[in-house]
């Protein structure tokens, strides 16, 4: 065989083994790096409780193919290199590199030749397969042991507080469902009670939104949150219909009314607050061409009533009491041209008649809001009894152990349903329309006028709480304090919590030296 | 492939006739083969050689038997401190030609093939400095005229260890024209027996003439023509190159104790020994250990230790075979 060609071969076949082992080498390399990365990314996950995610094996799988990659570009023997390397290992005395730099240079002088043909004849007796690397059993050992130990941690299933918290969600999301369903439903009973407030009312379109991105929810403080914000929407649409003005002036209407024999049925009607009834006994006082004196004297002491009642409310800006005071100007006028001609005029009699009309239907108004105010507070306690449930702090309806009793739950501080709660329905910022008057504010501890008196007499299930100030006062403050420290309450409702109840405690405290 | 089998040949006259001078000299040269070896190594590249040793090692019986071994002319000198320049190289004397007075240049001994250098650091600088010329360009110039030397040439020198008394350290520029610097040991117990038995019998080895002249600048042609590899050349000039302190190859005991290092016509005695041991060792190419082997011989005279170097006693060959691979 040619010596050139011999050589050429040689080197070939020898830099082919060489290259092998430098592959094996890089794989194992690779091996270990995807064992090692994989095995610190699965400790993160298992430490923390959770299965490994498959997905995570992506990032180690692609740095192995790197640093095999990197390891065979890195390492592989080039032509020079393998000639070296066999070079020595055969111990051929730079005869190899030699006789390769003559055939890459292409010299063939008589010493060139010469020297081909003695490196030639001293590979005759070589192996080139005897370049082949021995087994790297260190690096193979270490591999082997991170790749099955990654692999192993791959069949770590989730730790029990993760499967807990799994659950949490789950239940969440589903109690979420069936709390919207609820919500949803009781919305459906109050449209169908042919009330054409409420019934637009409920069809506000931001309310549904809420309720819908509520629904399905896995984050519980998500969803306290989202019921926050329907409790403050409801808030606000109750405050649109909020009837207080009116009732007030209705209020010291009646007990003016109920001073006179002849008014005492619309006063005893207002005080009971069936304002329809009074409405009834309005219209039946309208002059005709029947009426005869006593009507009239009956009409004379309702103006006179109602000019009693201008006195001390004549801050109030209601529209009960402008349809008053017009139909008081009109009986004054009526009675005063009886007295200068003996009888009234038909124009002065409609007129009279016309006011005492649309004073019965204001009445009438205000009745209409009061049922749609008692289906809204129904809807809201609703709401609250999913926020209870939510939080973990109460039973369904029906599930107290006695209305009106402690909760006897798993959450130690929970309130039963039906209890109630003093819930402030005042928007931020709206002033109480007790202040300054002092002897009103009874009744916001839970006699007269107090939202709380309200809703338990509309739940049914609770008891009123007629307990003294000085009791309300301290629970007051602790509901307050427990309000304000919730986190699903939106800062603005907080705040406005916050200056209400501070400008009761001024009250409070100014009340003494007015004594 | 005719022109092969010559140079084939001629290879294998080369190690032939340089297995023969070696048989030739050790017939009457007790041991010293590594000596004898690097000598004629020296002569076959045209070079020159400083033998160092003790008086009475047979450094001068070396030389003489060399020259014996080639049919070359051969002249001794024996280095005085009170020889001069001229007594070596010879004078302008005037002559009386046909009636004529004339100058008429007088060869000194230095006109010959081989020439024996005996004690050349017991002469003084100037007389020592009187061979910078022919070592180097093989002529001399005397009275404007140059002479040339004939082919070959070599200077064979032997020196007592510069600590003795009465003699001259060679200059440095000197030093570093000898192709190589040999150190000539004791002989071992067996050796000198030897050395005995054949010097003080009544019988003496007969020396043959081996080799001619001519012969020897064949072996110096066929000899240059070995090719050397590249990774070989830029070992050979690493290795040079780390004799000197600043360089950044320099291993720690050359920047500690090495004030200069090796010339480039170090890495030409590197190259042409290494060749010529290629051949005598079967190979048609250097090798890294042919460049190690010759290292010492032909880089010991060309480092020069600092002062500290020369205060700790360093030996300049150690540092050396420290370079090698």
């Amino acid at each position: 065989m040619d010596s050139r060609k011999k050589i050429v071969d040689f080197a070939s076949v020898g830099r082919r083994e060489l290259n092998r082992g430098q592959t094996v080498r890089a794989v194992l390399w690779s091996a270990l790096a995807f064992g090692a990365v994989a095995l610190i990314a699965e400790l993160a996950f298992v430490l923390r409780g959770h299965r490994v995610a498959l997905p995570i094996l992506i990032l180690p799988l692609l740095l192995a193919g790197g640093v095999m990659a990197a390891c065979y570009l890195r390492f592989r023997f080039s032509h020079h290199r393998a000639i070296r390397h066999m070079d020595r290992f055969f111990d051929l005395k730079e005869g190899l590199v030699t006789a390769d730099e003559h055939l890459r240079e292409g010299r063939n002088e008589e010493i060139h030749e010469l020297q081909l043909n003695h490196t030639g004849r001293a590979l005759e007796p070589l192996n080139p397969q005897q370049l082949r690397p021995g087994f790297p059993k260190r690096i193979f050992t270490l591999a082997g042991a991170l790749f099955i130990l990654s692999i192993v941690l791959l069949f770590v299933d989730d730790s029990r507080a993760v499967k807990e918290q799994q659950a949490e969600e789950a239940a969440v999301s589903a109690l979420s469902e069936e709390l919207a369903d609820e919500l949803e439903q009781m919305m459906e009973e109050l449209r169908e009670q042919d009330d054409p407030q409420t019934a637009e009312l409920l069809e506000d379109p931001s309310l549904k939104r809420m309720i819908e991105e509520f629904q399905g929810s896995r984050d519980r403080k998500a969803v306290m949150r989202k019921l926050a914000e329907i409790d403050r929407r409801l808030t606000q649409m109750q405050s649109e219909l909020d009837t207080r003005a009116d009732e007030n002036y209705l209020m010291e209407l009646a007990e003016q009314l109920r001073k006179s024999r002849e008014t005492e049925a619309i006063g005893d009607a207002l005080a009971q607050r069936d304002y329809r009834q009074a409405a009834k006994e309005l219209e039946a006082m309208q002059m005709n061409e029947q009426s005869g004196a006593q009507e009239q004297l009956a009409l004379e002491k309702l103006a006179a009533q109602v000019g009693e009642a201008e006195k001390s409310m004549s801050q109030n800006e209601s529209g009960s009491r402008r349809s008053a005071q017009e139909m008081s100007r009109q009986i004054q006028k009526m009675s005063e041209e009886n007295k200068r001609n003996g009888e009234c005029s038909n124009q002065t009699r409609n007129s009279m008649n016309e006011s005492m009309q649309k004073n019965s239907n204001s009445m009438r108004q205000v009745a209409a809001k009061r049922q749609a105010q008692s289906a809204l507070n129904q809807l809201g306690q609703q709401l609250q009894q999913c926020q209870n449930r939510m939080s973990g702090q109460g039973q369904r309806p029906g599930q107290g152990n006695s209305p009106g009793s402690q909760g006897e739950g798993e959450n130690p501080g929970g309130l039963l349903a039906g209890e109630g709660v003093d819930r402030s329905r005042r928007p931020p910022g709206m002033s109480s329309p007790s202040e300054g008057q002092l002897d009103q504010l009874s009744g916001q501890l839970g006699e007269g006028e107090s939202q709380k008196m309200i809703e338990d007499a509309l739940s049914g299930t609770g008891s009123a709480s007629g307990g003294g100030a000085e009791r309300g006062t301290v629970d007051y403050k602790q509901q307050v304090e427990d309000f304000v420290r919730r986190e699903d309450i939106p800062e603005e409702m907080k705040q406005g919590v916050k200056t209400y109840f501070k400008q009761i405690h001024e009250m409070s405290s100014d009340a003494p030296s007015e004594e | 492939m005719e022109q092969t089998e010559s140079m084939e040949s001629a290879v294998e006259q080369f190690s032939e006739k340089f297995k023969l001078m070696q048989k030739e000299v050790g017939r009457f040269i007790v041991g010293q083969q590594q000596i004898v070896e690097q000598v004629l190594t020296a002569v076959i590249a045209g070079g020159h050689v400083l033998l160092e040793g003790v008086p009475g090692l047979g450094k001068t019986a070396l030389v003489h038997t060399l020259a014996q071994v080639m049919d070359l002319d051969f002249k001794r000198i024996q280095f005085t401190p009170d020889l001069l320049p001229a007594d070596i190289l010879g004078t302008n004397i005037m002559v009386d030609r046909a009636g004529a007075k004339v100058f008429e240049f007088q060869k000194g001994p230095i006109f010959t093939h081989i020439l024996l250098a005996d004690e050349i650091n017991r002469a003084t600088p100037k007389t020592q400095s009187a061979l910078l010329e022919t070592m180097q360009e093989k002529t001399v110039t005397v009275g404007g005229i140059c002479h040339r030397l004939d082919r070959p040439y070599f200077v064979l020198a032997t020196q007592n260890p510069i600590e003795m008394d009465g003699t001259y350290p060679l200059p440095e520029a000197q030093l570093d024209r000898f192709f190589f610097k040999l150190s000539v040991a004791l002989p071992t117990h067996e050796e000198m027996g030897v050395i005995l038995d054949r010097t003080t019998g009544v019988e003496r080895p007969e020396i043959r003439k081996v080799i001619s002249g001519e012969e020897i600048l064949a072996m110096e042609r066929t000899a240059s023509q070995v090719p050397v590899a590249q990774d070989v050349r830029d070992y050979l000039i690493r290795m040079v190159l780390a004799t000197h302190p600043d360089n950044q190859n320099a291993p720690h005991d050359v920047v500690r104790y090495v004030r200069y290092g090796a010339s480039p016509r170090a890495a030409q005695t590197l190259i042409s020994a290494a060749r010529i041991r290629a051949l005598t060792q079967g190979r048609y190419h250097v090798a890294k250990e042919d460049v190690n082997a010759v290292a010492v011989p032909a880089l010991c005279h060309r480092v020069l230790l600092n002062f500290e170097g020369e205060a700790e006693g360093i030996a300049t060959g150690d540092i050396i075979r420290g370079l090698a691979d």
